[in-house]
């Protein structure tokens, strides 16, 4: 309740309500000294402003998690405490978006003035980042403990803390971070198909599904799939163009500005944790640098048949006038929740009138542009050639 | 032979939200809400179809913290109680209601709050029963996530994304008695190498967000019209971004519709004080009790909402899904032109939009499929493993990194708001495969502790955390479950590592946090 709603209330009734809730409250207390004791006991959540429309709450996989939002009702608890600090000199590199890296650190004040002391007066702590193109330093605070990066789609990165000497040397503060991969932002130019059968016992598929077969039949523990070979299942190039319009005419791609790699191609984000706690520092970082393209012909876990299907080279198109098709006003018997009324179909109407379209309001539900991205993030399909 | 194949998914799943410690805990209603409003009504609907021999398929994720939470007594408990509770007070607004603009309203949240009584003694509390049992039927496929929704993408080891991917496996077996065809990578979150540990797990197909499969490589001859095989031999399907936006768009979305309920008026907030207050949180606060009695009515404020009537709006969810269907049938004509061959347009949505934002959802779903097979089946509902089984060559791919988050890519989980974390995650991820290889085969107090040990970091990567804390919603929520599973997990480590394991000390921690009876540590060697 809010103080005007307590306002309203005569005085019998405040005292009655301060002694449902415990508050001493003796007979010589006034009326705004009641509301003063009672006030912060019954503070509401504010109500949604009034707003246009139904605000929509933000999406995700917990929306109603995350957007039910009820006020909480155990008080401000922190939560336990937890380090500040692990003790361990290293530097991660996580990936944003195609054009984003994010780095975290942690430098021991032991190691920083090891390193310090050999650096010399006035040394600079720099981030390097390895790029396709190169090598580039930034100056930052250590003690920021992270820094934001602006890279480039398509690209392989590392990179690693230093101290740079009034003579241009530089003098590692921990070893190299793990190696990433921003995703390109286009479609692939590659156009060289690969066809795969995977050898699936139908029976055993539906069984899964639920639709037939008995319950535990299968005796099928992984996917059997055909033998691929070296050509078709390459995937290691750097053959990646990529531009920063995500609206792309895939016919056009050949105007497409390119950019190749430098690095190797490698599982982005993914290093193998082995070695790194037991040996007590982060120096023996083990990356798992193998290429997609050895990796998955390595790949021990199928059983061998090969067959490929050439299907002739088609593009897709999209599909005008199904985009923004309104709301059709597809009259259906208007029963709640009854079996019987089954709509029929009618004739295809593109061209209807946008019935419900002109006086549509946001919906109660997740923001589109918000996480989903289905209004902000634009991207078309690619067009059928002429 | 059906023009196309129309692959209905929707992804259930809350974040483990049980305190035994508090009877009352707020975020337990999270799940009081989803049971009442999503899934019982979707359960309800796909059973109904069903039973009158209907066609219906429905791929629907249940994430394996929330299949925890419907087979947790303790829960199932909570959740009769706090609807009994609710009942009540619907059993009072009826009379009240009577003879007023909301008085059908009125009857039906008692109707639907018994029904709902009714189901939970029907399946012995359980809803996992009836999942099954549709399962059985064919009409409903079942499949995992990551296991406590972590995303893939920002975790650093190998280990801990295998771990998330098997551990989801188990607990699926766990729960439905055989193995997962599929699973939903928690926000849709993909980067090149998961397929690799989902096809060691055994799984067959995954989803990804639209770009995933434009920008991969090489080019996909059929878009996202057809499943692709990525190399490790692992299906992935591409979300279809018209139905997606015919549901999603705050612009054109079907649930704007001025006759559906307005979820921002609720009789929590509306109802006089004293009336509402027995059966608001202990606290007196006023908050949602899911008694909703207006409708979007236009864009107008709240207040002048006007009073929401269910025959109406439902027989409007009734044509929204038979435009669905007929969008879906135009589109699937013009796509099987250009690709000879029968498209599959794939619609994932959170399942809790239908229901409990979008209150006429499971309605629409329903008239999905009723739409659908009166198009005589030219547009035919299937499942992803059904679509796999039907069209067994397809193209290799490698799906580009990418998630279903604002603008595509990880930014949702990774920013400002949320950056601190994943130092503390990192460093647990680290840790906890050092443990797993340190012993190797524990017994005894210290295997409890070092299973315990894995649930706290699998509690601690749920990306709910991350989430909530861009939305700024429950942010001290997220705040401090993150910061409780960090501590909880570093006081393990040190405990074990220190050799001075309290029994006592594990077993409070386990009582708290008791998801996955059945982990096994040694996932993370």
């Amino acid at each position: 309740m809010t103080p005007d709603q307590l306002m309203r209330m005569t005085i019998k009734d405040l005292r009655a309500l301060a002694e449902r809730h415990g508050v001493e409250a003796g007979s010589k207390l006034r009326k705004d000294q009641l509301i003063g004791l009672l006030a912060p006991l019954l503070a509401t959540t504010p109500r949604p402003e009034p707003v246009p429309a139904p605000s929509a709450p933000p999406a995700g996989s917990s929306t109603l998690a995350a957007a039910s939002a009820p006020a909480p009702s155990q008080g401000p608890n922190p939560g336990l405490p937890i380090p500040d600090r692990y003790g361990i000199d290293r530097i991660v590199l996580l990936v944003q978006d195609p054009q984003h890296l994010y780095a975290y650190w942690e430098i021991d004040a032991a190691t920083f003035h090891r390193v310090a002391s050999v650096a010399g007066d006035g040394c600079t702590p720099v981030l390097l980042i390895d790029m396709p193109h190169g090598t580039e330093a930034r100056e930052v605070d250590l003690r920021s403990g992270n820094y934001y990066i602006n890279v480039g789609p398509g690209g392989t990165f590392r990179a690693r803390l230093a101290l740079r000497g009034r003579d241009g040397r530089l003098h590692a503060l921990a070893a190299d971070s793990n190696v990433v991969s921003t995703p390109a932002m286009a479609p692939s130019q590659r156009q060289d198909e690969a066809w795969m059968e995977v050898d699936e016992h139908f029976h055993d598929l539906l069984a899964r599904a639920g639709g037939g077969g008995a319950p535990g039949e299968s005796s099928l523990n992984r996917l059997t799939k055909r033998t691929l070979s070296a050509r078709e299942v390459a995937l290691g190039s750097d053959d990646s163009d990529f531009t920063t319009d995500l609206t792309v005419d895939v016919g056009d791609m050949s105007a497409a500005d390119r950019t190749s790699a430098s690095l190797s191609r490698r599982v982005p984000g993914d290093f193998s944790s082995h070695s790194l706690l037991s040996s007590g520092s982060l120096s023996s970082f083990h990356l798992s640098s193998h290429t997609l393209s050895s990796h998955s012909l390595s790949s021990g876990v199928f059983s061998s048949h090969s067959r490929w299907t050439q299907v002739p080279a088609v593009d897709l198109g999209s599909s005008p006038g199904l985009t923004q098709a309104p709301v059709a006003a597809n009259p259906a018997p208007a029963t709640p929740m009854g079996p019987a009324a089954v709509p029929t179909l009618a004739a295809p109407a593109p061209s209807a009138p946008p019935a419900v379209a002109a006086t549509v309001t946001a919906p109660p539900l997740p923001r589109p542009g918000q996480i989903k991205g289905a209004d902000t993030v634009k991207r078309s399909a690619p067009r059928r050639r002429p | 032979m059906p023009t196309g194949h129309l692959m209905l998914v929707l992804h259930a799943h809350l974040p483990f939200v049980r305190h035994p410690e508090d009877p009352h805990f707020l975020e337990e209603h999270w799940l009081v809400e989803a049971i009442t409003e999503t899934y019982i009504p979707i359960l309800h609907r796909m059973e109904t179809l069903a039973d009158q021999g209907v066609r219906a398929r429905l791929t629907m994720t249940w994430s394996p913290p929330l299949c925890e939470m419907l087979a947790d007594p303790l829960l199932q408990e909570r959740y009769r109680t706090r609807t009994a509770q609710l009942l009540e007070l619907a059993e009072q607004e009826v009379p009240a209601k009577a003879h007023s603009p909301f008085a059908e309203a009125a009857v039906m949240y008692r109707d639907h709050l018994r029904f709902c009584l009714r189901q939970m003694e029907r399946w012995g509390g359980n809803l996992l029963s009836w999942v099954r049992a549709l399962m059985e039927r064919g009409v409903v496929e079942p499949i995992t996530c990551t296991a406590t929704h972590g995303f893939l993408p920002l975790m650093l080891t190998r280990e801990s994304r295998r771990a998330q991917i098997e551990i989801a496996v188990a607990n699926y077996q766990k729960h439905f008695g055989r193995p997962p065809a599929g699973i939903w990578l928690a926000e849709c979150g993909f980067v090149p190498g998961v397929d690799e540990l989902l096809a060691d797990a055994g799984l067959r197909f995954f989803f990804v967000d639209t770009h995933g499969i434009y920008f991969g490589e090489p080019r996909p001859r059929y878009g996202v019209y057809a499943p692709v095989y990525t190399p490790a031999g692992v299906a992935a399907f591409g979300r279809d971004p018209e139905s997606s936006r015919s549901v999603w768009s705050s612009e054109t979305g079907y649930p704007g519709d001025p006759n559906y309920r307005e979820f921002y008026r609720d009789l929590g907030y509306d109802g006089d004080y004293e009336y509402v207050r027995r059966f608001l949180h202990p606290d007196g606060v006023r908050r949602n009790l899911g008694l909703k009695y207006h409708r979007v009515t236009g864009k107008i404020p709240l207040h002048e909402k006007q009073a929401y009537v269910p025959t109406p709006a439902f027989g409007k969810a009734m044509e929204h899904g038979a435009d669905f269907v007929q969008q879906r049938l135009l589109q699937a004509r013009h796509l099987a032109d250009i690709i000879q061959r029968p498209p599959t347009i794939v619609s994932p949505y959170d399942a809790e939009l239908f229901g409990h934002w979008w209150f006429e959802g499971p309605q629409f779903i329903e008239s999905i499929f009723r739409a659908a097979q009166a198009s005589g089946h030219e547009l035919l509902p299937m499942t992803g493993s059904e679509v796999l089984a039907d069209s067994p060559v397809n193209q290799v791919v490698m799906p580009s990194a990418s998630s279903w988050g604002d603008a595509g890519y990880n930014g949702v989980w990774l920013n400002p708001t949320n950056d601190w974390i994943y130092r503390h995650l990192h460093m647990a991820e680290l840790r906890m495969a050092d443990l797993a290889r340190r012993f190797p085969d524990a017994t005894g107090d210290l295997k409890r502790a070092l299973d315990q040990c894995a649930r706290e970091l699998l509690l601690a990567q749920s990306s709910d955390w991350a989430f909530i804390m861009t939305t700024g919603t429950t942010v001290p929520y997220a705040v401090r479950r993150t910061k409780d599973h960090i501590s909880r997990f570093t006081d393990l480590h040190d405990m074990i590592l220190g050799n001075r394991i309290d029994p006592t000390a594990v077993d409070a921690i386990a009582w708290r946090d008791n998801i996955f009876s059945e982990i096994d540590y040694r996932i993370y060697r």
